[in-house]
């Protein structure tokens, strides 16, 4: 990949700040999105054992350290030239699925979720989880901690840990899973899958019968044709834990399919001289600036890009669910598949049917007779000296990529995190929010910082492990300027 | 009374690590040793001067992760980065009236810590009656390292002893 250096001080600098810059005529020109970021993980990785960075990197993040744990290890098995048992591979999916059920349902029900139950033009202190509880009622708070403390108990069962989970190995895993475990897990999937489906229903009689809501998430505000990444198993279908990484193109085409290591050949990063921010994009398509179309090589993999480039779900009613959408947003379905959804609002949608998902292949996994085999792990008993280990993370396709010395020290580390592959995207629905609230000058005030921040949120970027952590809620700041660069209006609101 | 120490944090993100750093120093003071990266898992059971239950504890992300974690306490001691412009090692003892807005008191991914406090008492969780953060200004958040800056390192001890101090 080509890097540029460049001079620190022509950069913009801030915690999630937004530059909006006007032209002559005082419409949008562009849109800046600015995160600090976070300095020396390679370095602070570099000559420590390769066999530490399960433990190191799931430090990165308090809020994906099962992603990077599970990348980590993946990683390893490749460095260390060893193909974990078949147990160890479906205990760390099994994990790896629970983890999945409590962040999707955390993202739906206190981020997402309340610019639709609420209302997208509540005021924004009514837009909380809080808000949320006052409209549905106590329960559904009641329901998602249980659904949380459940699967955070599987996770630290599982993981030997309930933070900074420890139980991955090069060649598979620490402990295996007794029969009671098992037992506990199946009935765990199966509130799981009941809790997905009334999740589903919710969604289904607040926002798709609303048809001011549906309006909204149909609007053009956030259409971008974009490309989409995600990993898909032999059937194309959507997998979190292991697979090709599949693109498609903004027709629905497959425009490529590889395997995870080759990510060098296809994705490269473009650098701007205002950010630190590295955008990634597809190698072969070419950078042709912050565009959506067939030309561009912007590419987004979140819950809706993954969707977007499978043919079907692996599970029954999870596939249900992802025909009916695809079915009710007019898609059509071309050599067998649907075309692709650009509307980015829909990615709300596409979370829930992944949490559908990941409850249903849970309760595949703990009803399985294999993984409760105490076959959990094989010894490296070599090194070969580089591991790229690729999963789903719930915000996008996570890649860590290792290489060491003859003795297992590591010499190079790189990552790509599932928020980087959408700050592109994320620029373009920044910048179509604006255009639709500032034109000659003119700034429909009320509502720009939601239609902004409601961006941001169907991304749910995580900068923790990206760039880094913001304090609490994000503190967006918003600054207007006109074309000599003077800003000429401030909007802000602390978490 | 059952009380909880939270060292909030990234332990492995420079001034970030302070929280962390602290309830280890913490829990070697109450009596034992804290293993490694410990997680909520590990649960101490010491006696403070008054007779009182004692839990020690390190996590990373706050907002709805910082409620399960308070809940079923009567007290709950938070420690954890801030920044503010101020000079770094500054300590700042504030309570949840205050509002704090230190560095992972809440979640960009889920809520604020008054928002978490504010479900939770609508759940009828039993909360804390007392909670008190102390947060200390912290110089660099933005490398990764074991090292605290110069100015930090200086604050720890003050902090470990000012909590121990409010067990009593």
């Amino acid at each position: 990949m080509k890097r540029i250096s460049i001079d620190p001080i022509t950069r913009l600098e801030g915690h999630g700040k937004i530059e909006i810059f006007l032209n002559d005529d005082g419409d949008v020109a562009n849109t800046y999105f600015q995160v600090p970021e976070l300095r020396g993980f390679e370095q602070f990785c570099v000559g420590r054992l390769a066999e530490d960075m399960p433990v190191i990197t799931n430090r990165i993040c308090g809020v994906c350290p099962e992603a990077h744990h599970l990348a980590s290890v993946k990683a390893l098995d490749e460095l260390f030239g060893v193909v974990p048992p078949v147990a160890a591979k479906k205990i760390r999916e099994l994990l790896y699925m629970a983890f999945y059920v409590t962040d999707h349902t955390t993202h739906f029900y206190a981020l997402g979720g309340p610019d639709f139950i609420v209302g997208p033009d509540a005021p924004p202190a009514e837009r909380n989880i809080l808000g949320v509880i006052n409209k549905v009622g106590l329960d559904i708070a009641k329901q998602v901690i249980n659904c949380r403390q459940r699967n955070h108990h599987v996770i630290e069962m599982l993981g030997g840990r309930g933070v900074h989970l420890a139980g991955g190995v090069p060649g598979g895993w620490s402990k295996s899973v007794s029969e009671q475990e098992r037992k506990e897990i199946e009935g765990i999937a199966r509130e799981n899958i009941d809790f997905a489906l009334f999740s589903l229903k919710a969604f289904d009689d607040i926002v798709l019968k609303n048809p001011a809501y549906l309006d909204l998430v149909t609007s053009d505000i956030y259409v971008h044709h974009t490309y989409y990444m995600g990993l898909v198993d032999s059937q194309n279908r959507v997998n979190f834990y292991d697979g090709m990484v599949r693109i498609v193109d903004p027709e629905g085409k497959e425009f490529v399919k590889y395997p995870p290591g080759e990510y060098m050949n296809n994705i490269a990063e473009h650098v701007e001289e205002w950010t630190y921010l590295k955008y990634p994009y597809i190698k072969k398509v070419g950078w042709k600036g912050f565009v959506d179309g067939i030309d561009s090589g912007i590419y987004a993999a979140s819950p809706l890009s993954r969707l977007n480039v499978s043919d079907s779900m692996a599970t029954p009613m999870a596939n249900e669910h992802f025909e009916r959408m695809y079915e009710t947003l007019g898609s059509k379905k071309v050599n067998g598949r649907y075309q692709p959804i650009h509307h980015r609002l829909v990615t709300h949608w596409a979370r829930l049917i992944e949490l559908l998902y990941a409850a249903e292949h849970m309760l595949e996994l703990a009803t399985d007779p294999e993984v409760t085999s105490p076959d959990v792990r094989v010894l490296p008993r070599k090194i070969k000296g580089k591991g790229i280990g690729c999963v789903e993370a719930p915000r996008g396709t996570l890649t860590h990529h290792y290489e060491s010395d003859d003795r297992g020290v590591l010499t190079k580390v790189n990552m790509i995190v599932g928020t980087t592959n959408n700050y592109a995207p994320m620029t373009l629905s920044i910048k179509r929010a604006a255009e639709k609230l500032i034109t000659k000058g003119k700034i429909i005030e009320q509502g720009l910082l939601n239609k902004i921040e409601m961006a941001f949120r169907l991304y749910d970027p995580c900068l923790s492990c990206a760039t880094h952590s913001l304090p609490g809620q994000m503190p967006l700041v918003v600054n207007v300027r006109n074309a000599d660069g003077e800003v000429v209006k401030t909007f802000s609101r602390n978490g | 009374m059952k009380t909880i120490i939270i060292g909030l944090g990234n332990p492995i993100l420079r001034d970030d690590s302070v929280g962390p750093r602290a309830v280890r120093l913490i829990k070697e003071r109450l009596g034992r040793e804290m293993p490694e990266g410990i997680g909520t898992d590990v649960k101490p059971d010491f006696k403070a001067d008054d007779g009182a239950d004692v839990k020690v504890s390190e996590i990373y992300a706050g907002g709805i992760r910082l409620l399960d974690e308070m809940s079923g306490y009567d007290r709950a001691f938070i420690i954890d980065s801030i920044v503010t412009g101020e000079t770094p090692g500054t300590i700042y003892r504030l309570t949840a009236d205050d509002l704090p807005q230190s560095r992972n008191s809440g979640s960009i991914h889920d809520m604020t810590l008054p928002m978490a406090l504010g479900m939770g008492r609508m759940l009828g969780m039993r909360l804390p009656e007392e909670i008190l953060i102390w947060a200390i200004e912290a110089k660099d958040v933005d490398s990764f390292g074991e090292e605290l800056s110069e100015e930090v390192e200086k604050s720890l001890p003050l902090v470990v002893n000012s909590v121990l101090g409010s067990l009593s």
